[in-house]
This record gives structure tokens, sequence and C-alpha cells, in this order.
């Protein structure tokens, strides 16, 4: 997204590091959808607190996404996400779950790989739409 | 800052060629892809 659209900065990226694996691997919200996210919210995101008009206007947009990746994906969570792609989910905060994880494939295409191209995608397609209007 | 002036700065060109919308979708897909199979696998 930073790289194609021009979206976001070094600091977004930096408070993006740790919501891979579902926040610092704990299976939650999948990391790619709320890195989706956070970078819709560079571009629609309120500038100051008491903006509550653009505080919704960025609730639309997100939730836009939010809902077109749980369509592509079948899940926002993490854990759900990996029984979906790997019949089981794997706890990647325990260090033999994640070997497992990545012995059997875990970042091949199909993978966790593909759900973080479809988040860019979904992220993107919402960005252009923005444009048009 | 309101999103069309933000947008400003972020015209979809690449090497003075206007690429299709498709063609951006693709590329992003493919790049966010394969920076997560590269760099968190």
């Amino acid at each position: 997204m930073q790289e194609k659209l021009n979206v976001g900065s070094k600091e977004v990226f930096k408070a993006g590091s740790a919501l891979a694996a579902g926040v610092a691997k704990r299976g939650e919200t999948c990391g790619a959808l709320t890195g989706a996210i956070m970078a819709i919210g560079t571009l629609v995101g309120r500038e100051r607190l008491e903006d509550r008009e653009q505080l919704q206007i960025s609730m639309e947009v997100a939730d836009q996404v939010y809902v077109l990746f749980r369509e592509k994906v079948g899940h926002t969570l993490c854990s759900e996400i990996h029984k979906i792609r790997y019949g089981r989910a794997y706890r990647l905060f325990i260090s033999e779950e994640s070997e497992a994880f990545h012995n059997m494939g875990g970042h091949s295409r199909k993978g966790c790989p593909e759900v973080c191209g479809i988040a860019a995608r979904v992220a993107a397609e919402v960005i252009l739409d923005l444009k048009r209007k | 800052m309101s999103f069309a002036k933000m947008w400003g700065k972020n015209e979809i060109k690449r090497g003075g060629h206007r690429m299709s919308e498709k063609e951006l979708l693709d590329e992003i897909f493919e790049l966010a892809l394969k920076n997560d199979m590269n760099y968190l696998g």
C-alpha cells in the first residue's frame, strides 16, 4: 500500500509491527485487516479529537473494508482464519506451535500471505472508490 | 485535511504511464502476498 499508493508513513509502518498474527501473535483480529484499516485511517481518520464528523466518516470507510474482508476471507479472527485455511488454529505465541505452523507451510502462498494480499487489495479498492467520490 | 486534498499527491502513475485500476490492484495483491511470505515467514 505504501509503495503503490503512497499511503501511510514510516511511523504508521512502525506502529503496525506487532499487529501480525492477530495482535502480538495472539490469534485475535487478523493483522492484515487491522493494517488495512490503519492505511485507510491515514487518509480519512480524524486529526482532532473533537472532529466527530470525520470520526464517523472513518468508521464508515473502515466498515467497508471490514465487510469486504470478511466476505472474501470468511472470518476476521486470525485463529478462525487458520481453521479455514489450515484445518486447525496455531497459537503462534507458543514456540512449538509457531514452529509447526512454519513447518506445515503456514507462509505458503495459499495461507496467510494470500490473506494479506486480499486485505491490501480490499483497502486499495476502497481507497480508489473514495478517490472517485 | 479532506481526502481529495490528500489524494493530490497520490496519483496512480508508473514511469509516466497511468496504470489501469485492475493492474494496480493486482500488483498490490501480489506485493502484499510476497511481503508476507518473505518477511513474516
